[in-house]
């Protein structure tokens, strides 16, 4: 085993900060020699809590697993965007003194009025596409916006 | 033209009405409900009559011309706004030639006698998810026999009777504001928006004149220099330079 030292002390200090933070695996090198240890827990970031990694270890894992994912694809549920379909100020109402057609976090039917653009004294109501919750809108009250700009986004429900 | 024709398209059915909320309510649900091209409907009186952005229309019961027509132009949504143009022409020929007054256009849907409001135009267009012909209801309110103008619009805005002195019969009224908007949107469909908007630039009293557009938070302020072939307004501001403005917001 000659030409290659192995400083215990040092591995033994790796090992320690695997286990600590619960690494799957902790590579060093030096001088020529690499290091390599592995963990035997799965592995969890240390400033997260651990119970994602204790629930799919726990018993009943096909039936929890099943849920995480549904609620995971909710989270995660397709962003339409609705685009300005011509040029012309954008507004969020009706009229100054009426509450906007819809806000961040409001559930939206197929069809909802979402706003409204004015070109040339026509005013045109803009439906969504979808039915979903408003999770961002991007078009300005009484700015101009040309075709294509988005004007709201919706993440889509699930049915 | 006899509304009976077969060529013609608006006022072939006219759904008359005492009292409604807004002409152009009405209109809506029965566009919605696939009505014809060219639907009309007529109210004596409106209860909650509007124009644009939220303000009232007002009007006493039985002495103006309130009504909306259903128009479906097979031109693509961007276009749909070429009806401002339309309508205006359609009320301020009517005007001329039944009336004998000189009424004009003001960009983009204004018709004025001698500076005044004459009458209003509100457009309400949609978007329908399925259709590709986009739908309108082009709402008019001419003001006809309207004598005592509240204060509130007493200088701004006038009447046939108070610029003529002459009583109009409402339904011959009627009668020749739909052979005109008939006529006009005959000639949009058959030759375009360009012979509607040479049509219009006869009429125009907005080239020359100060115009305020308030827009884009912002207030654009300038000379009105010309009108584009889109029916943009094209501005001059102090500064000298050129703005090009597609959206009316609020014009003065």
């Amino acid at each position: 085993m000659s030409g290659i030292e192995i400083d215990l002390q040092q591995v033994k200090e790796l090992v320690k900060l695997v286990e600590k933070y619960g690494l799957a695996e902790l590579a060093i090198e030096e001088g020529g020699v690499s290091i390599v240890v592995k963990g035997i827990v799965a592995p969890v970031p240390s400033s997260e809590p651990p119970p994602t990694v204790t629930a799919h270890a726990a018993v009943p894992a096909a039936q929890e697993e099943q849920e995480e994912e549904s609620a995971e694809v909710e989270e995660q549920g397709d962003v339409v965007t609705i685009e300005a379909p011509m040029v012309g100020v954008f507004y969020r109402s009706s009229s100054p003194d009426t509450p906007s057609f819809v806000e961040v976090g409001d559930q939206v039917e197929v069809g909802q009025t979402v706003g409204l653009i004015e070109a040339m004294k026509v005013f045109s109501e803009i439906p969504s596409e979808v039915a979903g919750v408003v999770v961002e809108m991007p078009g300005q009250n009484g700015k101009l916006a040309h075709q294509g700009d988005p004007l709201v986004r919706i993440r889509v429900s699930e049915q | 033209m006899d509304p009976t024709s077969a060529d013609r398209i608006i006022g072939k059915q006219i759904f008359r009405y005492p009292t409604v909320s807004s002409t152009n309510d009405i209109a809506r649900q029965l566009a919605a409900c696939q009505a014809d091209e060219g639907t009309v409907v007529v109210a004596a009186e409106q209860t909650l009559g509007r124009g644009s952005r939220g303000r009232a229309w007002i009007s006493p019961a039985g002495v103006n011309l309130l009504l909306s027509v259903i128009l479906r132009p097979p031109v693509e949504r961007g276009r749909i706004s070429e009806l401002a143009f339309v309508a205006a022409v359609s009320v301020a020929r009517f005007l001329n030639g039944d009336t004998g007054l000189a009424a004009r256009v003001k960009w983009p849907n204004d018709v004025r006698v001698g500076g005044r409001k004459i009458a209003g135009i509100l457009i309400e267009a949609p978007v329908c998810l399925k259709k590709e012909i986009p739908t309108a209801v082009v709402g008019i309110g001419v003001n006809i026999n309207w004598t005592d103008l509240p204060p509130e619009i007493a200088e701004t805005a006038t009447s046939v009777l108070i610029e003529t002195g002459r009583t109009l019969d409402l339904e011959s009224a009627l009668t020749g504001l739909l052979d005109s908007l008939d006529a006009v949107y005959r000639t949009y469909r058959v030759d375009g928006f360009e012979a509607v908007l040479a049509d219009w630039r006869l009429l125009d009293c907005t080239t020359g004149e100060e115009v305020t557009v308030l827009l884009d938070g912002e207030t654009v302020r300038g000379v009105a220099e010309s009108v584009a072939s889109d029916g943009s307004l094209v501005v001059r501001q102090a500064d000298g330079s050129l703005r090009k403005l597609t959206a009316a917001g609020q014009t003065e």
